[in-house]
């Protein structure tokens, strides 16, 4: 088994669907999470690290992977939770891709240029797109064995594991909009990949921070 | 071989990866192109989203099949025809830079495209100019430079989707900033013209549609 460093703030954020994927799986791995001094620091004596410049980096072996997606991907991809066939791989990749276009929406309303930016955001999060992109992945997933599974094929993908990540902000900065009660398939399966017993351990021993 | 049906926007925009996928790969199919103006009618011709699951293009129809958001269809198109990286490692890599691309030319579609506000555009180019897209750039070129002097592709020894992504969206960030932008970093200029001179990709910029994308702001 490589050894696998993960390194990010100290945040769920853009990292967390790699942990979870790392939980997933039950591999070890160091969790390094830097506040923003060190991150300063870092990204100076260590530049060649940071490919461009951000964080989170995934090192393997020595090998640098840049890129939130492109990490945890690769992290689904080597330990069998990326999806079966290049299809699939594609119906997982579309779920990733759809969530975050919510999350971009949400950026924008957590920390917007004003309180005017972030206001539009909000309303632009919870008229249009949240329902738009939710009600497709509730189609997505009932037409995928009655939606009473996973997002793709008969077991856990990263498609799940990022849904997971995505809906706590949701279950918290959105609370009141009770974004999930109109998607009763999609409410169930973060029920239910919460319990599954790897990832239900990862949430009680994670940091538990804001965001 | 299944019959492709790639439906998108008529600029080369976010659908051009995949035409150019497509391409390279030397294989059919129907390159459908909607207007703006004709994008709301469409949209309305599918009210249960059984095609526009997202209620956006691109879309990809095949054998029954619906796939959208641009990368996804891009990366399923790459991982069929040999495009997208040999091991796991190597398709990490192709998605990094993919991804980093899209970081440097995606701000322009909200901050150009979608802006209003003349002050607010112009501050957010000079920022384009003097900071973002140097910094992409520099960063591009010490990757491409890393894999074996940079005379080649991005990741292993053959073209992929990190490549066409590159040699593609990177007119728009020269449009954007001055037509010698890449003559600071020569390995990446080298590899758009290298990639552009490939055989089936060159037969593909020769034939396509006119796309009026540099018009659109």
């Amino acid at each position: 088994m490589p050894t696998y460093k993960l390194k990010y703030f100290k945040n769920r954020g853009l990292a967390e669907p790699s942990r979870l994927v790392f939980a997933a799986a039950g591999v070890e791995y160091e969790d390094i999470r830097f506040d923003r001094e060190q991150w300063q620091s870092e990204k100076e004596s260590s530049s060649e690290k940071y490919p461009f410049g951000q964080m989170p980096v995934l090192e393997v072996d020595g090998e640098v992977i840049s890129e939130s997606k492109a990490i945890a991907r690769y992290l689904a991809n080597e330990f069998g939770l990326a999806g079966k066939t290049n299809l699939d791989k594609a119906k997982v990749d579309m779920v990733v891709d759809a969530l975050q276009d919510i999350a971009k929406g949400l950026v924008e309303m957590l920390f917007g240029k004003d309180e005017a930016q972030k206001a539009e955001a909000k309303e632009k999060c919870l008229t249009k797109t949240i329902p738009t992109i939710f009600s497709a992945l509730e189609k997505m997933l009932t037409s995928n064995n009655g939606g009473d599974g996973f997002f793709v094929g008969d077991s856990l993908t990263l498609a799940d594991l990022a849904f997971i990540a995505h809906t706590d902000y949701h279950v918290d900065q959105l609370k009141e909009a009770a974004t999930l009660s109109a998607f009763p398939k999609l409410t169930a399966l973060r029920e239910r990949v919460l319990e599954q017993p790897n990832i239900k351990k990862w949430i009680e021993a994670r940091p538990k921070t804001e965001l | 071989m299944p019959k492709y049906k790639l439906t998108y926007l008529v600029f080369r925009g976010r659908g051009e990866v995949i035409r150019l996928l497509f391409a390279a790969a030397g294989v059919e199919f129907e390159d459908v192109r909607v207007t703006l103006k004709d994008w709301p009618a469409m949209k309305e011709t599918d009210p249960e989203r059984k095609r526009f699951l997202f209620n956006q293009l691109p879309i990809l129809e095949f054998d029954g099949h619906v796939l959208a958001q641009s990368h996804a269809i891009a990366r399923y198109v790459a991982n069929e025809f040999g495009f997208a990286g040999n091991t796991n490692l190597e398709k990490a890599k192709v998605d990094m830079i993919v991804s980093a691309v899209e970081d440097a030319y995606s701000p322009l579609v909200t901050n150009v495209w979608y802006e209003k506000d003349k002050a607010r555009k112009e501050a957010w180019f000079t920022e384009f100019r003097e900071t973002l897209l140097p910094k992409s750039l520099t960063a591009l070129e010490k990757l491409l430079t890393a894999n074996g002097g940079g005379d080649g592709f991005f990741v292993g020894d053959s073209v992929t989707f990190a490549d066409i992504m590159f040699a593609d969206r990177v007119d728009l960030l020269v449009f954007h900033s001055s037509p010698d932008v890449l003559d600071g970093y020569p390995k990446l200029k080298a590899l758009k013209s290298r990639v552009e001179a490939l055989p089936k990709i060159a037969e593909w910029i020769k034939k396509r549609p006119y796309a009026p994308d540099f018009e659109f702001h």
